[in-house]
Order: structure tokens, then sequence, then C-alpha cells
């Protein structure tokens, strides 16, 4: 992403602040790359479009409270996306206690965007095709550790190892596919 | 073209509702037929512009002169003083702006002049942070770091005198810093109620965002007084009366022998309706008491999650939110004074015990857990304490059984964020 770029995102958010236009223009940049990051973590478009229903809904509700010095605007966003997803892994169900709050009615999705939202998966892209060339044991580490955001004793119970163990696996896991990906360009 | 439609619908709606309508200028506000007052579109704004200086051409010639040497030498004055750039590179308002627009206690003068003087040398909430006896006390300093360092807007200070619950309510924009070294800032507000017997109670240290206090106001109770428990609720402009309850208690907290459900019971006889003035809603709530024959008397602090219901001045609903509140309870024990001294100690090595041990299923507090290990880890505790073992036997036992992470203290040494 370039500087301009950057610059852009950070003036919608900026702008966002001032009412439902300026939202929803922050909502249009931003609606794909939220999707796409959703439905690489859950892999079911419903999910992700409430999900990221989930994740613009606090957005809204904390944006009078960011602070541009502090960090970049796709990073406060996705940041928040990632707390949702977690805490959606953590208590196995979607949230929508920001929904509910904002009194957002149910999302319906019908099979055009539902196809549409599920070809923003990363499936078929390098770090992904990487991903999978890894031994299983490192893969699942990884999934757990970096797209699901979760522990490393919780992982270290799942895959039945020690937490030292689980740790070595994403770090070498990681290793590898910097690796690999520094390899094909 | 977005892929949620409706989802774009429902959240420019929602924005449309939520945040703050830009302040327009005099200028830029037009006057429709039927009287209302209307922002005027940038094409229109512009085309006013050019039609009042093409009426009166020398005299804007002169004017914008005028403004051209005016800003020529105040950039002059300026060089060498400030480093800052000449445009800000977000127009959006700070935090402190926002609070100034929500709160309109804000918007009026300062009441009580001696308030600065009195915060920096009485226990107000923001105490010890500018005391030079404080900074001597190793003791102190030791509670000043755990504080971090909370530091007033002296100029927005404003005070709130409550005649129904005989108290003044202190608001506070304050910004936050987690110590004085650190470069991390949050800002907020804070409120502390000066209550009868010079008895200061506040929120805090870490000042409520305003995005919180738009969705769900920030609320104090500072009981027992005269056999009730008074609070204050801080609302956004706008809000005429709220409506407040029943409360119900955040999930897990019962006082030693006493259940849930007796607790909830108490409190969900918690409700009423105040009118809000200079942006604060009073309360008075009748501390609800609770008779158990397994425990000892006394007064419990629970915190407790209300829902509000927010009011217009014509009465329309404004929002239906939940406000987070801290209860009293009593309860009024029949143990006998034997087993009440017994029951007493129990539960200081069970209020001891459960600080310090974590859930071995969903890895958090056990105070805060509720998983099915967590209440099997709960009874074989209550099965040791009933042995009278020490806090330190219990724990050793806690890890034979459990393992080494069933306590907090082992989890959290050596942890590393790195992956």
């Amino acid at each position: 992403m370039t500087a301009a770029n950057r610059h852009e995102e950070d003036a919608l958010l900026a702008a966002a602040r001032s009412g439902g236009r300026e939202f929803t223009a922050f909502y249009r940049h931003f609606e794909r790359p939220v999707l796409g990051f959703f439905m690489n973590g859950t892999g079911r478009p419903d999910l992700a479009a409430d999900l990221t229903a989930e994740t613009f809904a606090r957005a809204l509700e904390s944006i009078a409270s960011f602070d541009p010095t502090r960090g970049r605007a796709d990073q406060w966003l996705f940041g928040i996306a990632r707390n949702v997803l977690a805490e959606s892994y953590r208590r196995g169900r979607v949230e929508a206690a920001a929904r509910q709050r904002l009194g957002l009615p149910r999302l319906i999705l019908d099979d055009h965007a539902a196809e549409t939202i599920a070809r923003l998966s990363s499936d078929h892209r390098p770090a992904t095709a990487a991903l999978a060339s890894l031994p299983h044991d490192q893969q699942q580490a990884i999934e757990a550790r970096v797209l699901h955001d979760r522990e490393y004793p919780e992982i270290a119970e799942e895959l039945r190892c020690s937490e030292a163990l689980a740790r070595q696996r994403v770090s070498r896991g990681l290793r590898a596919l910097r690796t690999r990906l520094a390899g094909e360009r | 073209m977005t892929i949620l439609p409706q989802l774009e619908r429902d959240l420019s709606r929602a924005a449309d509702e939520r945040l703050p309508v830009p302040v327009e200028s005099e200028g830029s506000v037009a006057k429709h037929e039927n009287g209302e007052r209307r922002p005027l579109s940038s094409r229109a704004r512009l085309g006013r512009a050019v039609r009042t200086t093409t009426s009166s051409l020398p005299a804007a010639v002169s004017t914008l002169l005028a403004i051209v040497i005016a800003v020529v030498a105040i950039s002059a004055l300026k060089a060498g003083h400030s480093t800052a750039p000449l445009t800000r590179p977000y127009a959006a308002a700070s935090p402190r702006t926002e609070l100034i627009r929500t709160l309109a206690v804000l918007r009026r003068p300062q009441t009580d002049p001696a308030l600065v003087s009195q915060l920096e040398n009485n226990s107000g909430p923001f105490r010890l942070s500018h005391r030079p006896a404080a900074r001597r006390n190793p003791q102190l300093l030791k509670a000043l770091a755990r504080w971090g360092n909370p530091q007033p807007d002296r100029r927005l200070l404003r005070v709130v005198t409550v005649p129904s619950l005989h108290a003044e309510v202190l608001i506070a924009p304050t910004t936050y810093q987690p110590s004085t070294a650190s470069r991390r800032r949050s800002e907020g507000i804070t409120i502390g109620v000066h209550s009868p017997g010079n008895i200061w109670t506040g929120t805090g240290p870490k000042p409520t965002a305003v995005s919180s206090l738009l969705a769900h106001g920030l609320s104090l109770v500072f009981g027992p007084y005269d056999g009730r428990d008074p609070g204050v609720v801080l609302v956004p402009d706008g809000v005429a009366r709220i409506a407040l309850g029943p409360a119900q208690p955040m999930r897990f907290q019962t006082p030693y022998r006493t259940t849930s459900k007796a607790i909830a019971d108490a409190t969900a006889t918690l409700h009423g309706t105040a009118e809000v003035d200079d942006n604060i809603a009073a309360f008075n709530f009748a501390i609800p008491t609770i008779v158990s024959s397994q425990t000892f008397s006394g007064l419990y602090g629970l915190d407790a999650t209300a829902p509000a219901t927010w009011y217009s001045a014509s009465g329309a609903i404004i929002r239906h939110t939940t406000t987070e509140v801290d209860l009293l309870v009593r309860i009024r024990g029949r143990a006998s004074p034997v087993s009440a001294r017994r029951i007493a100690l129990a539960s200081a090595a069970w209020n001891n015990i459960e600080r310090d041990v974590m859930c071995v299923a969903c890895h958090k507090p056990l105070r805060r857990a509720n998983t099915p290990p967590a209440r099997a880890e709960r009874a074989y505790i209550s099965s040791l304490i009933a042995k009278r073992e020490t806090t330190a036997q219990i724990e050793n036992m806690l890890v034979r059984q459990y393992g080494p992470a069933v306590l907090i203290k082992n989890r959290t040494a050596g942890r590393s964020s790195q992956p």
C-alpha cells in the first residue's frame, strides 16, 4: 500500500466521524477487505457478512475516540475485526452486541452476495498455497495463533503438546513461510 | 457497488443518528421559505461569497489586503517559536471538543473558583497526583504508580449540586497516562461525588471515553448514606429523563454462601425514574436485604448492569441502553456468633484463593468462570476450606490436582507476546 493510499484511508476515517454519508464512504472503501478477512477466517460467507456487520457497528460506536496519531485507519479497523473474530471463536457464536446496541436489523444475504463474498477468499493466493505446503502440525499451529488469535496454552491443549512446542511450531512455520514467499518473488 | 447494500443503508442510518452534526457557522446557514434554517450547499456558499464581494469591490479589496497583512505579520511573529505544521492533517474534532459538544454543563462558566485548590489539597478523586508530600512517601509512590497519572483539565472542571442527595458532583474532562513517562494517552471524562461527611468517591483513574458516554452514560453510586444507596448518572445533551433498572448483577458474583438467585432477586427490585438537570440524573435506591442462615451480616458491593431508557423533553425515547452500576446489598445473617466467626475466616480464605486461581478449561480467573470444571474447582476449594486448610496448603493441593496452570501467578510468569 502506498503512502497516498494510507493518507486517503486516514482522511476517509477522519471524515467518517461527521455523518452517515461520510461513514458510508468509509464502509464502501473497506467492505471488501474486511469481508475477505472474515471469509479467510471462517470459510463461510454468511458468517463473514455477520462479522463484518459487527465490526463496522463497533467501528461506528468507537469512531469518536479514534486517535489518528496512534495508528492508521486500516490498522484500527482490522484491530477491531481481529477482536471480533477472536471473541466469536472464544465464545463459539457470532458476536452481535454492537449491532444490537445500534439497533441494526438482521442481515439477509442473497445467493449473489454469498457467491461474491466466497470469491473474496484467498484460497488461491500465494500465502495460502505456501501455508498448505507446510507440515500439518505447523499449519495447525499457525492457523490457530495467527489467523484465529488464540492463546498458546489453548493451542497446546488442542494440539496435545507442550506450550513451548506450540510456540516452536508457530515460529518455525512462519520462518518457512517467509522463506518460501521470498523465493517466489 | 457494495456487496451488502442492506448493511450500508443500516450503517448510514445509524451513523446519521449517532454521529455529531458538524457545527455550521452563521454564514453557512440559510433560512428557507417556511422559516426553517438549513445548511447551505458549498456551491450556494461560494455564490453568496462572490455576490457579496462583487457588490462592494473597493471595500472587499481593502479588507482582503488587511487580512493578508495580518496573516504575514502573525507568521513572522510565530517563526522560530513553533514547529507545528500550518494545517492540521485531520479535520476531525479532538475528544475534548467532542466532550464539550456533548455536555452542556461544560459549556457554561465554572461555578466554583476554589475548586482547583480544593482538589489539590484535599482527598478528591485526583488526590496525590500533585502533592509534594506524596512524592516523599515510598508507599504512596507505589500507590501512585498503580493509580497512573490522571490529569483533569482545570479550565473545564464543573460542579453540579444535587440537593436531593445533599451532594456535589464534580465533572472533570481528564487526560490519562499510565505513568508520567508514558507516551500513551487516553482522553475522556471522570466524575466524582462529594457527599455528606466530606467523603469523595470517583470513577477512574482511567476516564470514560466520549463514545461510551454517548452510548451508555456514566454512573457513580456512592452509598451507603442514610440507609440508602444514592447515585448519579451523567448523560449527554438532549436527555431530559432516565428510567433505570431493574438492575441485574454481573455473572458469578455471590458473597460467601449466598445464591446468585437470591442476589438477582434482590437487585431486581432496584429501578426508578429521574429527571436530568445539568446533564446529571440522581437516583436514591433502597438497599435490598437478603436474609440467610448460612452466612454473617454485612454490606456487600456488587457490579451490576441496569437497562436504561433515555427520554427527550417531549417524552420521546432517545435510546435504550445499558448502564453499569455498583450496587450495595445488605445480608442479614442468622449464623451464631461462633459459626459467624468461622464463616468470616472461611470467606476471607475463599476471597484470597479465588483471586489466585484460574479455571483450567477456559483460562479465566475463577471468579469470572462458570464452566463445569470451574464449578468443580470451586467445590474442591470449598471442601478444603471446610477442612481448615491454609491458603498455601490449598494452593499446593490445587496444583497437585490440576497442574501448575491452575494458579494465575504460574500462568503470567514468563509469558511472551512473541509468536
